[in-house]
């Protein structure tokens, strides 16, 4: 097995243990991305040598001692390039941030530091993470590294599709409204959103606040379980962050009894526009719970088709407000200074540099804001969204009353073709038709593989992913079953080639 | 409640300048679609009974969080990055075109 296809627990061992270096596992994950990210392209930005430098570092502290229960010292990642670190171009795959530099890193990053992770660079995402496909980034498409011609998802495809050709062990990324659970489901890894406020949002480019959540893919899922314990927690810069206690959840799972647990099985994410082969996959994984002592229980969700609507709603209304601060004044692509520039004054320079500096996908979703919110029509459409919300969330109340936990498909699809729903923008946002709920509830999710199947448009077999969603910062419970299921029907060992 | 409508190139305009983008042309005919079609779509909600709801404020339930009032130092070498960053700049400060 080479260095790179190792994952988290595997790789972290061989450090400490002294069978080979931080900086030798590092140059393998460049190789590895030297000779496939022409054909991938997950990522916007290598940082080779401020990846070496990071794993000198880490090979000393690793010699020092002490620190064998950091299992993330050492080992290279990805991160989407939405999260800001500092000295290192973050463009949120936008042209208006195509030369921003961070002053300052994300609360996750400096946690991540602190542990030594080794950075190998920035991988590429929808622009603003306003997709799911990565065919909205203002610079070029993923591609799904288990067939070339179908995207890795969105809007974190470039940590997925990173994460599963083995470029690098984990992944960080965004979740807003199903951006990491999606694209694992696509790629066939572990992506795990946790509960609102259990991640520090401070160092994303916001994008709709009151959803975003940093969030974690990996190849396992003891391995996700460790990262999760390494960014969560209370952070004085992001005060929807809550002091709640962070478990040592990768050793938990051990200790998770899946007797008797209630899993859940809502009847509105079983309708007609889940695929079959999709459906039998996550009908085959329930039966498997079943079998291992698990109780399943059909619930209902009444409101579960009202998600997407609310979402297209409140997305863009809190985007409109975020984007506004891309004004071509501070930082990023500018109007000001151009030459030939046919701007008379202050205001022409905003309307050219957000003119010319957004995408299509961006400047739809601030129209489409601005217009929800604004004078005479604000009470039809984002108070009567937040007003659904509240009963979306009150469904997963009541649910949590009989049940555990709540299992669903991720995505009613496996990854679809490049250009497939490019043209039509309701089909591409009803993507998200099993994802926006647990977003607008605030709920963690992990997605994890349940399965293989052909498309009926092509000829690979493409992974399809199952929702494991808990009650609100019930992570462990989460993992705990994810972790028993895994055991039990590894789909993680299937390997691709590219 | 809004009725089922198109949003005519005249609105478009004027969301666009409220937002400050401008559009061309084709843009803006893009835009009116598609606008349309997204609000035609999301107007279901209006058919889900909310008399005695409440809206979300905070998903997660917290209120009225406070910090203390104090300034932090901010890195000097994260002011130097900052500075680089403006698109014009004179002695340190941004460069922008009159505003009154």
């Amino acid at each position: 097995m080479k260095l790179n296809e190792l994952n988290i627990m595997q790789a972290s061992k061989g450090l400490q243990n002294g069978e080979f270096s931080s900086v030798e596992l590092t140059r393998a994950c460049l190789d590895r991305i030297k000779n496939t990210d022409d054909k991938i392209k997950a990522f916007i930005t290598v940082t080779k040598n401020y990846a070496l430098l990071q794993a000198e570092k880490a090979d000393q502290r690793i010699k020092a001692g002490d620190e064998k229960d950091n299992f993330l010292l050492g080992v290279p990642c990805s991160i989407k390039d939405i999260v800001l670190t500092k000295n290192i171009l973050t463009t949120a795959a936008s042209k208006i941030l195509n030369n921003y530099i961070p002053p300052y890193d994300a609360t996750l990053i400096t946690k991540l530091k602190k542990a030594g992770m080794v950075m190998l660079g920035k991988v590429n995402c929808d622009a603003f993470a306003h997709g799911s496909s990565t065919e909205n980034s203002d610079f070029f498409t993923t591609h799904n590294p288990w067939d070339l011609k179908r995207v890795p998802g969105g809007s974190s495809g470039g940590s997925s599709a990173s994460v599963v050709a083995d470029q690098c062990l984990y992944s960080i990324g965004t979740d807003t409204g199903g951006s990491i659970r999606q694209p694992a489901a696509f790629c066939g890894m572990v992506g795990l959103k946790p509960t609102y406020g259990r991640v520090s949002r401070y160092g994303l480019v916001a994008m709709t606040s009151s959803t975003d959540c940093p969030s974690i893919m990996a190849k396992n899922v003891k391995d996700s379980a460790v990262i999760l314990e390494k960014i969560a927690g209370k952070d004085k810069r992001d005060a929807t962050t809550l002091n709640k206690s962070v478990d040592n959840y990768a050793n938990l799972l051990d200790n998770y009894n899946i007797k008797g647990a209630k899993i859940g099985v809502p009847k509105e994410y079983f309708t007609k526009e889940l695929n079959n082969a999709v459906g039998d996959s996550v009908k085959r994984a329930i039966k498997k719970l079943e079998e291992l002592g698990a109780e399943i229980i059909e619930i209902s969700l009444p409101h579960t088709k009202y998600a997407v609507p609310a979402y297209y709603i409140i997305t863009p209304s809190e985007i409109s407000s975020n984007l506004s601060r891309f004004d071509g004044i501070r930082f990023g692509y500018s109007e000001t200074g151009k030459e030939n520039s046919e701007a008379k004054n202050l205001l022409d320079i905003y309307l050219k540099s957000k003119g010319e500096g957004f995408g299509s996908e961006a400047k739809r979703r601030i129209m489409l804001g601005t217009y929800a919110l604004s004078s005479g029509y604000y009470d039809a459409y984002y108070l009567q969204a937040q007003k659904v919300r509240t009963l979306i969330k009150k469904d997963f109340e009541d649910a949590f009353q009989k049940v555990d936990l709540i299992i669903a498909p991720t995505s009613p699809t496996v990854a679809f073709k490049i250009g497939e729903h490019s043209d039509n923008i309701l089909e591409m946002y009803l993507e998200d038709i099993f994802l926006s709920a647990v977003s607008l509830a605030g709920l963690p999710a992990l997605s994890i593989p349940c399965g293989f199947a052909k498309p009926e448009n092509g000829d690979k077999e493409m992974p399809i992913g199952m929702q494991i969603i808990g009650k609100p910062f019930d992570e462990k419970s989460i993992l705990g079953i994810a972790n028993a299921y895994e055991e039990n029907a590894n789909w993680s060992k299937k390997k691709l080639s590219v | 409640m809004p009725e089922n409508k198109k949003i005519t190139l005249k609105e478009v305009e004027h969301i666009a300048e409220l937002a400050r983008i401008e559009l061309t042309k084709k843009d803006q005919e893009k835009f009116s679609d598609e606008l349309s079609g997204v609000l035609g779509y999301v107007e279901q909600l209006q058919e889900v009974d909310t008399k005695n709801v409440k809206p979300v404020s905070q998903v997660t339930g917290l209120i009225n969080v406070v910090k203390e009032d104090v300034a932090e130092d901010f890195p000097e070498d994260g002011r130097e990055i900052m500075i680089k960053n403006f698109p014009e700049e004179k002695d340190k400060c941004i460069k922008v075109k009159q505003v009154m």
